[in-house]
């Protein structure tokens, strides 16, 4: 059964500085003497504190929309839940497929054939190269390239392209889906099809989250939220309540 | 409680190796797309290289016989080995320095093992190897010596290098992904290194006072395991021990680096 459990987690970043970047510069800094200010700016310069004691459990069923503003740690905590950032405290549990749809063209060659492009899509989806080919006439079928899938995809027009990304990535569905923002794809025509395309997505995985700005979305597709302020959670609970104290903030 | 989170880094940095090996296809196939897409940019692609590589050989090893005062059909092979698997160790730890960083946008979105794109980039660089062996079996059959190749030895140093230098792309690319100057530090002493390595001459060249640059050099070793048997001797002793003992100890400073560094990598990008 697929979960996420996220136990009193912190995400601390790092914040570089081109002085703390740089090995040479850090070698000067300590020849200077200057311990004190690097021990007293932190190594790093500055600390961001991206999460604090967040907890969250997620089970099957759970379609959850994160919500608050610009730097709540949407994204952060998103990235904690596909594993992605291993957190400075606190313990994760993680189980079933994963998929973060976050950059539909990830992994993607412009030189490359529409073809070879399933199937290099398809392995950085974490299929083998059997399934991935597997995917070639589906994918052909629903993006509608027909023979443009034997040009490289630097011919394509860039709605051509995302029409591509889109129908490799919404032909796997995983246990657990992570989106930052809603994904769309597309001329007027293909925006339906993409629509329910995805919806079907959204319903036969077990577990959602979506990070977004658009009340519309999460309304419509999710039935619990969290509402994040500086990297906290300052409410879970329904959709209503969360947007409600998001715009009385 | 430390001796726990040790535990605990050395568990989870098994299940990232266990991870990346099983899921051999990813990187293979990314590793392989790498080079595809030279040739998609231009018909013959990265045999420009293998062609350039020829020619320098062929008019550095005419001169360098001269200069050396060599015979060419004893120069020629010995400085195209050289040229051509230095070349490699170079590529391998330039690149090696990028592993991670250029690997940022993989790596926020999903949570790959992260020594996948180590094996990436190594997997590449043998890619391109390859494609420089034609050079080598070219010189080696106009200089006579193709069928004196002691294949056996060989690939034991392959597999012995490729091992060590899994390990060292893993320690730059954590390093250089933190410090972001090291690929510039690496580049230009990969540039010193060719000098003071047997690539172009030879160990014997050197005064007895200079020895110490062959001894205590792994490169120098790397590149005595892997030459000597394709020109049909057989590598020394010393470079066997020598080479063996710095996979030993990059094997070491891996494991003891990526206890700290393996969750942080994600933070320095």
């Amino acid at each position: 059964m697929a979960y996420v459990k996220l136990n009193d987690i912190s995400v601390d970043f790092p914040v570089f500085t081109s002085r703390s970047r740089g090995l040479v510069n850090m070698l000067f800094m300590y020849t200077k003497h200057e311990q004190k200010k690097v021990e007293k700016a932190g190594m790093f310069g500055y600390i961001v504190h991206a999460l604090k004691n967040v907890t969250v459990e997620l089970k099957a069923g759970d379609r959850v929309g994160l919500i608050g503003r610009n730097g709540a740690g949407k994204t952060t905590l998103l990235r904690v839940m596909s594993g992605v950032y291993e957190p400075s405290e606190g313990s994760v549990h993680l189980d079933g497929r994963m998929s973060s749809l976050t950059d539909i063209m990830l992994g993607m060659d412009i030189d490359a054939s529409g073809y070879e492009n399933i199937v290099l899509r398809g392995i950085v989806l974490g299929l083998t190269r059997r399934q991935a080919k597997a995917l070639m006439p589906e994918v052909a079928a629903f993006s509608e390239l027909g023979q443009y899938l034997d040009l490289p995809v630097s011919t394509y027009s860039s709605g051509m392209m995302l029409r591509l990304a889109f129908a490799v990535s919404t032909a796997v569905i995983p246990d657990i889906l992570l989106m930052d923002e809603m994904i769309g794809a597309g001329d007027a025509h293909f925006v339906s099809k993409a629509q329910a395309r995805l919806n079907k997505m959204i319903e036969d995985v077990s577990i959602l989250v979506i990070a977004s700005h658009n009340e519309e979305i999460i309304k419509r597709f999710c039935n619990k939220a969290i509402l994040l302020d500086e990297g906290v959670i300052r409410h879970a609970g329904s959709v209503d309540e969360c947007l409600e104290l998001n715009q009385a903030s | 409680m430390i001796q726990l989170k040790l535990i605990n880094q050395l568990h989870l940095l098994r299940e990232d190796i266990v991870g990346a090996l099983r899921g051999w296809e990813f990187w293979l196939y990314l590793g392989w797309n790498d080079i595809a897409r030279q040739y998609r940019r231009s018909f013959i692609g990265p045999i420009w290289i293998t062609i350039n590589t020829a020619l320098f050989i062929v008019a550095f090893g005419l001169v360098g016989a001269q200069l050396f005062k060599i015979a060419v059909e004893d120069y020629l092979p010995y400085f195209c080995l050289g040229h051509i698997l230095f070349g490699f160790f170079s590529m391998l730890l330039n690149e090696g320095c990028l592993t991670y960083v250029t690997a940022a946008a993989f790596l926020k979105q999903t949570a790959y093992p992260k020594t996948a794109f180590v094996l990436r980039v190594v997997w590449r660089n043998l890619i391109l190897l390859g494609h420089n062996f034609l050079v080598i079996l070219g010189v080696l059959l106009w200089a006579g010596r193709l069928s004196g190749i002691a294949w056996g030895e060989f690939l034991i140093a392959l597999l012995v290098v490729v091992i060590s230098g899994s390990f060292a792309v893993g320690i730059f690319g954590a390093l250089a992904t933190r410090f972001r100057d090291i690929p510039m530090v690496v580049a230009s002493l990969m540039q010193i290194a060719f000098f003071l390595t047997p690539v172009m001459w030879k160990a014997d060249q050197l005064t007895e006072r200079a020895r110490f640059l062959v001894v205590w050099n792994p490169l120098a070793a790397y590149l005595d395991i892997l030459r000597r048997p394709l020109l049909g001797e057989s590598a020394s002793i010393l470079s066997w021990k020598m080479a063996i003992a710095a996979l030993a100890f990059q094997a070491i400073l891996f494991v003891i680096l990526y206890l700290f560094a393996r969750r942080r990598i994600i933070y320095w990008l």
